[in-house]
This record gives C-alpha cells, structure tokens and sequence, in this order.
C-alpha cells in the first residue's frame, strides 16, 4: 500500500497502515531531536501543540538568511537515542514520528493505537531538502539550530517506509530477531 | 605573494568540500554493487533513494547529509618539507571558514555543559612520509556511525571475530548501512583506535585480504541490511590493520562507517 498523508495526521489515519507500506506527507512537520525531546516535555508553556503532530528525528543543516532561512539539507538523524522520551511524546497526541535506523521495543508498543514511525532513507539530507517548501517557524532556537524544533511545510515528503505500525509491529525487531540467530549459528 | 599558511588553508577547504558534496567513485561502485547484489525490493529501494542522493548533492555542489561530521585529517609531512606554521591551528582555522563557506552544520558543544561551542571540531593523525611536500587527507565522520564504533580490551584466548560481530549486530540500523569496517587489531588501547581510524582512509577499489573477506561475509550473513531494514548488504567493506602487541593483550577497535563515505585528499609543496 503506497498513499500520501494530509497533516493534520489522526489516529484513525494510521491505522490502515502496516509495515512495509509506503507513504508520503503533505502539509506540516516538526523537527525534534535529543535536547527538543526533553524541552518538550518539560515546557509548560510549549508554543505549539503535539495533537495529531508528526515529528521528524532531524538536526536540519538550515541557515539563515537576511529575510529568512535556508535549508540545506535537512535527512533523518538516528531515532534510537529518542527512545526514553518518546512513549512520553506520543501520549501528548503525537501521531507519525519520522526517523532512521528504528527504535526500541517499548517505544513500539506506545504506538498501539495510535501512531506509526517511518523510516526516511538515513543520511539523504538532499532528498528532504527537495521535499521542503518552506520554514514555517523556529522554536527553543536558543538550543542551537541543530537542536532547535523546526516546523517545515513538505510536500511528498518521503519515500517513507512505515517500519513499526500502529500495531506494535517492528521491521527492526524482526531483523533484529533473525541477525540474532545468524550470530549464534 | 601568499603565505604558505593561506594555501595550505585554501587546500584544506577545497578537499573538505569535495569530501562533503562528492561521494567518492570507490564509494559510488560500491553502492551500486549492493543493488545488483540484493534480492528484495525493500533494500534495493533504500539503496536506489541513497544514490539518488548522492547525485543531488554533486549537482547542487551541497552537503550530501546535513551531518556534516567530524573532519578527520591525516596528515603525512615529507621528511624534507619546512613547515613556518602550526599545521592544526591551520585546520582549525580551515573548518571554522568550510563551516560558513560549504556551509556546515554548527553542532559543536562542550561535553560537559553541553552548551554549543564555536571551537573547530576536527581530528588529526600525523606521520611523515619521503620527500618534501604535504599529503593531506580528511575522512568525514558522522555521528551514526562513530557512536556505534567500539573497542574491546579481549583477552588472547577471546574471538575477535565475536565481538567484530556483536559490534555489528548491537548496531543495527543506527549507522546508516551499509556500512564500511575498519577493524584495528593488536597495539595498545589507544593504538588499536588509531589503527582502525587509520584503515577508513584507504580506498574500496584495493584488493581485499582474504582476511577481510571472511569477515565482510560474516557481517553480511547477518541480514541487516541497508538502514536496518534487511537485507544483503550491512557492510561494503572491510579493512583491517594489525600492530604487534604484549602476549598479554589483544586490544580490538572497530571503527564504523557510515555509507556516506566521504574522503577527499591533496598534496601541497610548501
């Protein structure tokens, strides 16, 4: 199953979605990474909502301009490093998390329900660049750019594989489960 | 007439953006080996989207990935080569230039508050060479990929082979596969490190060992795959260099790679 997605994404929107399928985005995404996870979750006065949000696992190479900010190149960072903040993040409404290289067991059981997590090909930072219309809006920007949340308009953002589903189903922990075996034959 | 100084720093610029903007062609074969090599689709795909990529960046003349890495230079002076400045504030001072002119991420901090830092982030192996000129090369290092590296004091009787596998398999999908292995064997603590840094400089198109080979088949037998996701081809490559060390010791590092492999290298007569 291939389709592109509207944002705002609703929990009934993921559900059809299993692993393996691919998807693109359309409409608003924000970046967050390690230091924006924990501001997010510690901000009582967080400017903007996490409902029905997608996150994207991304330190964006973004620079700004005299009127505005320039995108660079702007690929998935590594979502594991997300793990401990993000059964945290997705009970706040969020529900499509794109990243690279998987997360945790915990993290896909979170998601029963109600959100899905999508891989983007790791390190095409030129890929999401041609798939970004505009800098919306920065935010926690005092955390460095790289760090900082970046909420970007996209337009068929992906390839995206959805590899954990709305199920509890992993891509990774499957590999994972069968490299295992290999590794001890 | 310009100083030594000032072309060794516009050198150092240059390589860096080639380093950042350009996959290197040993680099690109190998990419599109892995396609012809794997099976399913899922991989393929993941593989098509990275040399899509790959071509983009050349294009745009723009950083392929926006991790723009740790530059690792190895710097090999010419026995006869006069050098009137200091070679790392040099680099130094050609990082902090590339990261506005390329340009590169600003991602430095402090480790230990954390806070962002505006001091060059850069590595450098030194050793000398014949001859009098400069032989300068930078390796692009991403966080992925050297977060996921690692280094074992074994004991003799223990497997390299083992932990160079379980190294991999802990991985996962986090260095952006498939990746390249420099694995150093013998030496001390820090020598082993240096070692398996040393090895990502060399080029995919040398003729493996059968050494080599037999791990890079073991890797590979894991079935991680391209970005995790499965597959044929978790590693592109294996180097590995070896030093003597006490027969009490079998120090092991494995420095990963991710595929964005990016190198670029120049001599300068000064």
């Amino acid at each position: 199953m291939s389709s592109v997605l509207n944002t705002p994404i609703r929990p009934e929107d993921v559900r059809p979605f299993k692993v393996g399928d691919v998807v693109y985005i359309n409409g608003v995404i924000f970046t967050a990474r390690d230091k924006a996870h924990v501001k997010m979750l510690s901000d009582p006065q967080r400017p903007f909502s996490l409902h029905n949000a997608c996150i994207y696992h991304s330190g964006p190479l973004i620079v700004k301009e005299e009127h505005t900010y320039r995108v660079i190149a702007a690929g998935p960072t590594t979502s594991a490093r997300m793990n401990e903040q993000t059964p945290a993040i997705v009970k706040q409404g969020v529900t499509a998390i794109i990243g690279k290289g998987g997360m945790s067991r915990e993290v896909a059981h979170s998601l029963i329900g109600r959100c899905f997590y999508l891989a983007f090909p790791g390190g095409c930072g030129i890929l999401a660049r041609e798939r970004i219309e505009e800098v919306l809006d920065v935010y926690y920007a005092e955390l460095s750019f790289t760090e900082a949340v970046w909420k970007l308009r996209v337009r068929d953002f992906g390839p995206l594989l959805v590899a954990i589903d709305s199920y509890g189903e992993s891509i990774y922990e499957k590999i994972q489960a069968s490299s295992r075996e290999r590794l001890h034959q | 007439m310009r100083s030594t100084r000032e072309a060794f720093i516009s050198h150092t610029i240059d390589a860096l953006l080639e380093a950042e903007t350009r996959l290197p062609s040993d680099v690109r074969k190998s990419l599109a080996n892995a396609v012809k090599a794997e099976t399913s689709e899922r991989a393929k795909g993941q593989l098509q989207s990275i040399r899509e990529n790959v071509k983009l960046a050349a294009v745009a003349g723009l950083p392929m990935c926006q991790d723009t890495g740790i530059p690792i230079f190895f710097v090999e002076i010419g026995r006869e080569a006069s050098i009137d400045f200091s070679l790392k504030e040099a680099l130094g001072s050609a990082v902090q230039r590339a990261t506005d002119v390329i340009p590169l991420r600003k991602h430095t901090v402090d480790p230990i508050t954390r806070a962002s830092s505006n001091e060059p982030l850069f590595d450098v192996l030194f050793d000398f060479c014949d001859g009098d000129e400069l032989s300068v090369a930078v390796l692009v290092k991403g966080a992925g990929s050297e977060n996921v590296s690692a280094l074992a004091m074994l004991e003799p009787t223990q497997d390299v082979l083992s932990f160079v596998l379980n190294t991999i398999w802990e991985s996962g999908g986090k260095p952006c596969p498939p990746v390249i292995v420099g694995l150093g064997i013998g030496s001390t603590f820090d020598g082993c490190a240096r070692l398996a840094k040393k090895t990502l400089f060399r080029s995919l198109d040398e003729k493996e060992s059968a050494y080599e080979a037999e791990i890079l088949k073991q890797i590979n037998k894991l079935g991680i795959g391209p970005m995790g996701l499965g597959g044929r081809t978790t590693a592109l490559r294996v180097f590995v260099e070896k030093a003597p060390c006490h027969t009490a010791m079998l120090p092991v590092a494995v420095a990963v790679q991710c595929w964005a492999d990016r190198k670029a290298r120049f001599r300068i007569k000064l």
